[in-house]
């Protein structure tokens, strides 16, 4: 059985616990603002390259390799999941997506963004290029970095096509992982727009413009997946606190059980002796 | 006529009107006065200059696009900074590196890596305050 020690070094060890857990969890909800507001920032920004690239789609003659469809016979992936741990099962959903994804497809050539991709993927399929420890400090500079990566290897016909799975982020209770087909890219729009100059030339406009759009897509992606990262780490530090805080009172109650029982244990005891001594007396 | 600048990080500013714009394109730097054509282009690393009642206001700007459109410029640039923004001795020491290599690299691709650095930091030099 236990003693009274045990149990006391035991809560305050919880307690500790519970300091940690709770600290975390305000971290991450403050970075989660923090990366929510990057968001919020980013999409007029996003609105307004797109309205430029779908003006330059309706007056280019012939489509650009970018924009045009391939076979898609010689796929890239790019994972992107998180440096840290201890954020639920985020990790976890995004390489088990992955899993699914590589067991589908011959030919495929892998790349991952974040430590914890990399250590569950590795055992799955060969890594060709890792991208640690961008998420500390997440800029746009990453994006291009990334961006760069895919467009050479397209050109150089190293893969035909780029697929991305990450964490897509609704609410800070709902994110799921989701698969995106980045290049070609699909779906820009062609309006109807008036004859305008371009500077220096229509060609070196639509090459930069459509690099700048992949560098966008991939920076919305990182933003993403870094918010839904900061928001499974909060709900997982929130558990983790009241999951502590419960064991916490479990503890003290069977604390408090232990040390009634011994004080009734020693009372009994002295009555027991005070009897012996009273009958002895008579 | 007005002017935005936006960059993916944050806005700079809406909106703003003023009398005159210049701005460096890639094709060299442009003036902008009212009632231009409309028109599309890459912006170059350099120096945003507003004037709005004879006051000027400058901003330096890395790469990106432009459009000018219905009497208003929008300016989407890769980065952009405030003169108070940019640090003075970090601007120096980029470019004395850059310097270095320029000096001691025979690489091509390197020298052309410096050479848009070292420009960089000279440009941006012009400016910065803090």
């Amino acid at each position: 059985m236990r003693n009274l020690q045990e149990y006391r070094r035991r809560i305050t060890s919880v307690k500790d616990l519970i300091q940690v857990t709770k600290a975390m969890k305000t971290v991450s909800a403050a970075r989660l603002r923090r990366t929510q507001n990057k968001v919020i920032n980013f999409k007029p920004y996003a609105a307004k390259i797109r309205d430029m690239l779908a003006h330059l789609a309706s007056t280019i003659p012939e489509a650009h390799p970018l924009l045009s469809p391939t076979p898609e016979e010689k796929p890239l992936l790019l994972v992107i999941s998180s440096d840290k741990g201890l954020c639920g099962s985020f990790n976890y959903n995004i390489v088990k997506e992955s899993e699914k994804y590589i067991k589908e497809r011959e030919g495929l050539r892998l790349m991952v963004v974040g430590r914890k991709g990399e250590e569950g993927l590795k055992r799955i399929h060969p890594i060709e290029k890792t991208f640690k420890n961008i998420f500390f400090k997440l800029n746009f500079s990453h994006a291009m970095e990334i961006t760069k990566i895919l467009i050479d290897g397209f050109k150089k016909e190293d893969w035909d096509s780029v697929f991305i799975i990450y964490t897509q982020f609704f609410s800070a209770a709902r994110h799921y992982p989701t698969i995106e087909r980045f290049i070609p890219i699909g779906g820009v729009k062609e309006g109807e727009y008036e004859e305008c100059i371009y500077e220096p030339s229509e060609k070196e406009v639509v090459d930069d413009l459509i690099k700048h759009y992949i560098e966008l897509e991939v920076w919305r992606i990182l933003l993403e997946s870094s918010t839904a990262e900061h928001a499974a780490r909060m709900i997982a530090m929130d558990q983790a606190t009241r999951n502590a805080q419960d064991m916490v009172k479990d503890l003290t109650l069977e604390m408090n059980k232990l040390r009634q029982e011994k004080i009734t244990k020693e009372l009994l005891d002295i009555v027991t002796a005070i009897e012996a001594m009273k009958k002895t007396q008579t | 006529m007005k002017v935005e600048l936006l960059t993916p990080e944050r806005k700079l500013f809406l909106e703003k009107k003023v009398d005159y714009i210049e701005f460096p394109s890639k094709s060299g730097y442009l003036g902008i006065l009212p009632e231009h054509l409309p028109m599309i282009g890459i912006l170059d690393i350099g120096i945003l200059k507003l004037i709005k009642n004879s006051k000027k206001e400058k901003y330096a700007l890395e790469g990106g696009f432009f459009q000018w459109k219905d009497e208003k410029l929008t300016l989407l640039s890769k980065l952009a900074w405030r003169p108070e923004e940019l640090k003075r001795k970090e601007l120096e020491k980029e470019r004395k590196e850059a310097f270095e290599i320029l000096k001691s690299s025979s690489s091509p691709e390197e020298v052309e890596e410096a050479a848009k650095k070292y420009s960089r930091a000279s440009v941006f030099l012009t400016i910065a305050e803090g």
